[in-house]
């Protein structure tokens, strides 16, 4: 059994726009603390990059919120 | 005879170099010593070239003859490998130095790295309109490379495309690093985890794209046209070595064209290498 095409993989949607604007975090304050590139914050903001379960769990810490709230599939949106 | 001239000023050279120059000014300062190394090379070149230059001479390099310059840079290198090991096993140079870590085989230093990924002063070289200028600059000029290599029926037509293209590329190149933050050419331990992911993704677009030149050489050389290396440019004659000097700049920038290419610049626009994914 191989791996799905792409393009056939759930987007993975996150709330971590608005936990940063919350807690008053720029995206460089943001990127500085979990150890990545501010760029990378934007990215991922925006969708467009599905972070790996490590960096997700710094993110998540960083930000003081459990990851299951954190990020979802856009299949998960549509069931719910 | 002219060989063994060029051999002994750079046994000169690098006698005065790791005898007096290097200890005293550049100590175990890597840095330092590449660019006093640098130094030394460029005055010996120099020589070389006020005794050889436009004299129409052929170096031989054993397995094929060369001009001055290429045959002087290659016997440097050769002379002189045992002699930086001999000086930094001495010293007990561990490549570190007050610009941080350098990587030999990236051929970048961490401090030059950490500068790119945070600077914001080249930001106007970031966008995807100026990415798109540099790539397609630095694409024409390989390009004039490979042209004149054909053009050795047009003399100094041929000599002026390829000193130009060549100058114009490498120049290219540097700009081109600056404005994809050298993520292309950076080691893993200076990236996050995205950036290695679209660097990786470069190389491997980088590696089939390469198959094109590469097979275009294979080309001529099934063609059975006469072909020459680094010699003066001839009528009805491939010039091999601006075929070989393009198609290592190409091999070279290929990886930072596609980070340009694929990676959203400061404007946020980019265009998707992925396979059809959300991620590269």
């Amino acid at each position: 059994m191989g791996r799905k095409p792409k393009t056939e993989e759930p987007q993975v949607l996150n709330r971590i726009e608005e936990l940063r604007l919350a807690k008053g975090l720029s995206r460089q304050e943001l990127a500085d603390a979990a150890g990545v590139h501010y760029q990378t914050v934007g990215y991922l903001e925006r969708g467009e990059y599905s972070p790996s379960l490590s960096l997700a769990l710094r993110i998540a810490r960083v930000l003081g919120e459990p990851i299951e709230t954190m990020f979802w599939t856009v299949e998960e949106n549509s069931h719910a | 005879m002219h060989e063994i001239v060029v051999i002994g000023l750079v046994a000169l050279q690098l006698a005065l170099g790791y005898g007096f120059v290097y200890p005293k000014f550049a100590g175990d300062n890597q840095l330092r010593l590449l660019w006093l190394d640098v130094l030394t090379m460029v005055i010996t070149l120099g020589v070389t070239g006020l005794l050889y230059a436009n004299k129409n001479l052929d170096f031989s390099l054993i397995f094929f003859d060369t001009e001055w310059w290429i045959f002087t840079i290659a016997v440097g290198a050769i002379l002189e490998v045992p002699l930086y090991l001999h000086y930094t096993r001495k010293r007990e140079m561990k490549h570190w130095n007050k610009h941080g870590k350098i990587y030999w085989i990236e051929g970048v230093t961490e401090s030059e790295v950490t500068r790119a990924l945070s600077d914001t002063k080249y930001n106007r070289l970031r966008t995807r309109r100026a990415r798109l200028v540099l790539v397609s600059l630095g694409l024409g000029s390989v390009g004039m490379m490979y042209a004149s290599a054909f053009l050795g029926a047009y003399g100094k037509l041929s000599t002026y495309l390829e000193g130009i293209g060549l100058l114009s590329s490498l120049v290219l190149y540097f700009i081109l690093r600056s404005s994809v933050r050298i993520v292309a050419d950076a080691p893993d331990d200076l990236l996050d985890e995205r950036q290695i992911a679209v660097r990786n993704r470069a190389y491997l677009l980088s590696y089939r794209t390469m198959f094109f030149p590469l097979f275009g050489l294979l080309i001529l050389q099934m063609g059975n046209l006469e072909m020459t290396f680094f010699a003066d440019p001839q009528v009805g004659v491939i010039d091999g070595g601006a075929l070989f000097i393009a198609t290592a700049m190409l091999m070279a920038a290929l990886p930072s064209i596609f980070v340009a290419l694929g990676d959203k610049g400061e404007d946020g626009i980019g265009l998707d290498l992925s396979a059809g994914g959300n991620r590269l």
